[in-house]
């Protein structure tokens, strides 16, 4: 008769490193998925690229900005043409609400990233970035 | 912030901090900053660097051995054996920090390194 094992499997325990990581992340952007801030950053974005408006001047800033691409007409004209357009967008309530809602996102993610780094004793988001230079710190 | 995303932000961070990757690293630079030798070469080159960019942004043309000059420099900083293992190890921690972060940005369909790191408008 073998005598039974003694050992408790506990998933989180026999977890690798790594795995304890991409678990923690995976409840951490799910609490943040959550926050109010997050919601009223997506529902302004969905609500700018839902707009006809929005799409309408997005998509003459476009043409303007391949004309230049390509070398079509007058550079300074269609420059001008797009300043125009961009600070007609700029100026309409849903964009700026979107801008709004978008500081109050990226200021909770600063602090999360904080939070983070602190605890981690390393700068979290320059260094999870996929290119570019993070200093280690 | 409410207190269960701190706490959850916190937990990430005592996780990482015990990844073995981050556990090495965090030797390694200790190691290094110790190590007057391999402190006082990478503190000259920062020193270097800082002097030659002050002089390009203020529009002054740095001369062909300058440059050379600097980029051996470099060399020799990049090329000694603890600032070596320190940033090899730093390439680890990148690695497993890059995972975490594209597992925050899967939860919310945006990126959020990149939403950390962005400039607040005053």
């Amino acid at each position: 008769m073998s005598t039974p094992s003694t050992k408790i499997d506990l998933p989180i325990l026999s977890m690798t490193g790594d795995a304890k990581v991409t678990q923690a992340a995976h409840a951490l952007g799910k609490l943040l998925a959550e926050t109010p801030e997050y919601q009223a950053f997506l529902q302004a974005l969905k609500d700018i690229n839902h707009d006809l408006e929005v799409q309408k001047l997005s998509a003459k800033i476009r043409e303007h900005d391949n004309a230049i691409q390509w070398g079509r007409g007058n550079v300074l004209e269609h420059q001008g043409e797009m300043t125009t357009l961009q600070a007609q967008m700029e100026s309409m309530p849903l964009v700026q609400t979107y801008h709004t809602s978008e500081q109050i996102f990226v200021r909770l993610c600063r602090e999360i990233d904080a939070a983070i780094s602190e605890t981690a004793g390393v700068p979290f988001a320059p260094n999870a970035r996929k290119s570019g230079c993070g200093c280690g710190g | 912030m409410n207190p269960e995303l701190l706490e959850s932000a916190r937990a990430l961070g005592a996780t990482l901090n015990q990844a073995k990757s981050v556990q090495a690293y965090l030797q390694a630079k200790t190691e290094a900053e110790a190590n007057t030798e391999s402190a006082s070469l990478e503190a000259h080159m920062l020193d270097v660097y800082q002097t030659l960019t002050t002089r390009q942004q203020n529009g002054e043309q740095l001369t062909q051995s300058e440059v050379q000059e600097f980029y051996a420099l470099r060399n020799q900083v990049q090329s000694h054996p603890l600032i070596q293992t320190r940033d090899t190890a730093l390439a680890q921690v990148k690695s497993v920090f890059a995972e975490a972060g594209t597992e925050i940005t899967n939860q919310l369909g945006v990126d959020f390194t990149a939403l950390a790191l962005a400039a607040l408008e005053e």
